[in-house]
C-alpha cells in the first residue's frame, strides 16, 4: 500500500466539484506513480525520508495537480453542475414515478390473485391477505422509500462535498410535497387505495390529503440524515 | 512547462506521439517524455493523468488493466482517432515550428539602418 497521503488533494478536488469516480482513479494512478518513483529513488541511492520527498517532489504539488484536473473539460460532476436539478426536481419527481409504479404493481399482483376486476376494482370483502399486502406496501413506501431517499440525498452530498444545505433543500421538498401512499377499508371489506400529494395529480393520485401523523414521522426520518452529514463534517472540520 | 497558453496543445502531442509507438502506462509514458524531449519539457509527473484521461474520454487513447507484479497497471494506446489526431497535431505544430523559423532568419537578415 502507498503511503502517500493525498487526503488533500481528494477534499480540494471533491468540493471544486469534480466527479468521485474521476478523483478516486486520479487518486489511485498517482498512488501507483508515486510508488514507482519511490522505486526510482531508491534505487538512486536515496534513503527513507529522502526518497520519499524526492518522489513527491517530482509527482507535482497538490496545487499543480489539483489544477491539472480542474482544466480537464468534462471532469466537474452533474450533482455539482446542476444541484437544484439533482436536489431539487429529481427527488420529488422520482417518488411520484415510483409511487406511481408500485400502483401498478399492487394492482397486477390484485388482478393475477383474483382480488381485483379491471373497470370493478377490488372484490369485497377482500380477501387477507391483500389487506396485509396493501398495508404493508403503503407503511413500506411512507416509512422506508422515504427515508431512504433521504439517505441517499445526504450519500450523494456527502460524495460530492456539497453544502449541508442542497439536501436538507431536497427533503424540504419531499416533505412538503407530501406524497404518500393511503390505505383504507370501510366496515364491508371494501378496500382503497392510493397516493396523495399537495399536488394535484389526475389519474393514480386521490384527492389533496394531508396527513400530519405520517408528515411527523416522515421528518423526523429525514432528520437521521441530515443529522449524520452534520456529524460527518462536524467531525471532518475537527 | 512555461506559459500554459502557448504550450496548449503539447501534452497532447508528446502523449499521442508516444503512445502511437507502443502501449505505455503513466510512469513509463512520463519517463519517455523526459527522455524524448531531453528534460526540456519537465512537468509535475502527476499532471499528465487528467492530459490520458481526457483522451480517453474524447476516443484518442484506450486503456486496459494489466497485472503487473502483484500490481494492476494501466496501460494506454492510441485508437484511429488518436492517430488522426496526431496527424492533425503534428501538421498544426510543423506549421508554427516553420513559421517560427522563418521569423527567426528574416529577423538575421534585417539590414540596420546607418
Amino acid at each position: 500500500m502507498s503511503r502517500l497521503q493525498l487526503d488533500a488533494l481528494r477534499e480540494r478536488l471533491l468540493v471544486a466539484g469534480v466527479a468521485p469516480r474521476h478523483v478516486r482513479r486520479y487518486l489511485g494512478e498517482l498512488r501507483h506513480h508515486f510508488d514507482d518513483l519511490l522505486r526510482a529513488e531508491t534505487g538512486n541511492g536515496l534513503s527513507g525520508e529522502a526518497a520519499m520527498r524526492a518522489a513527491r517532489a517530482r509527482l507535482g504539488s497538490d496545487e499543480s495537480l489539483a489544477n491539472a484536473m480542474l482544466a480537464k473539460p468534462g471532469a466537474r460532476s452533474m450533482t455539482a453542475r446542476y444541484p437544484w436539478l439533482v436536489f431539487g426536481l429529481l427527488p420529488p419527481l422520482a417518488l411520484i414515478v415510483g409511487f406511481a409504479l408500485v400502483v401498478i404493481a399492487t394492482q397486477q399482483v390484485a388482478i393475477n390473485g383474483g382480488a381485483y376486476i379491471p373497470r370493478q376494482g377490488f372484490v369485497a370483502p377482500a380477501p387477507i391477505w391483500l389487506v396485509w399486502f396493501l398495508q404493508g406496501t403503503m407503511l413500506a413506501i411512507n416509512f422506508l422509500v422515504v427515508p431512504l431517499l433521504g439517505v441517499l440525498l445526504a450519500w450523494v452530498a456527502q460524495r460530492q462535498r456539497m453544502k449541508l444545505l442542497w439536501p436538507a433543500l431536497g427533503m424540504a421538498l419531499l416533505l412538503v410535497l407530501h406524497v404518500h401512499g393511503i390505505f383504507r377499508m370501510d366496515a364491508q371489506g371494501r378496500i382503497g387505495r392510493g397516493f396523495s400529494t399537495i399536488i394535484p395529480l389526475p389519474g393514480l393520485f386521490g384527492s389533496v390529503r394531508f396527513y400530519w401523523p405520517v408528515f411527523l414521522a416522515q421528518a423526523a426520518l429525514l432528520c437521521l440524515p441530515l443529522a449524520w452529514l452534520w456529524r460527518a463534517r462536524s467531525k471532518a472540520t475537527q | 512547462m512555461g506559459n500554459p497558453n502557448f504550450m496548449n496543445g503539447v501534452p497532447e502531442l508528446l502523449v499521442l506521439r508516444l503512445l502511437s509507438r507502443q502501449e505505455m502506462y503513466g510512469y513509463e509514458l512520463v519517463q519517455a517524455i523526459s527522455l524524448s524531449t531531453g528534460n526540456a519539457i519537465s512537468l509535475g509527473e502527476g499532471v499528465v493523468y487528467p492530459v490520458l484521461h481526457a483522451l480517453e474520454e474524447q476516443g484518442a487513447l484506450k486503456s486496459r488493466r494489466k497485472p503487473v507484479g502483484g500490481r494492476i497497471r494501466v496501460y494506454y494506446s492510441v485508437t484511429a482517432k488518436g492517430t488522426k489526431r496526431l496527424t492533425g497535431l503534428a501538421a498544426e505544430w510543423n506549421r508554427i515550428a516553420g513559421a517560427l523559423n522563418l521569423s527567426t532568419l528574416e529577423a538575421r537578415h534585417v539590414p540596420t539602418a546607418t
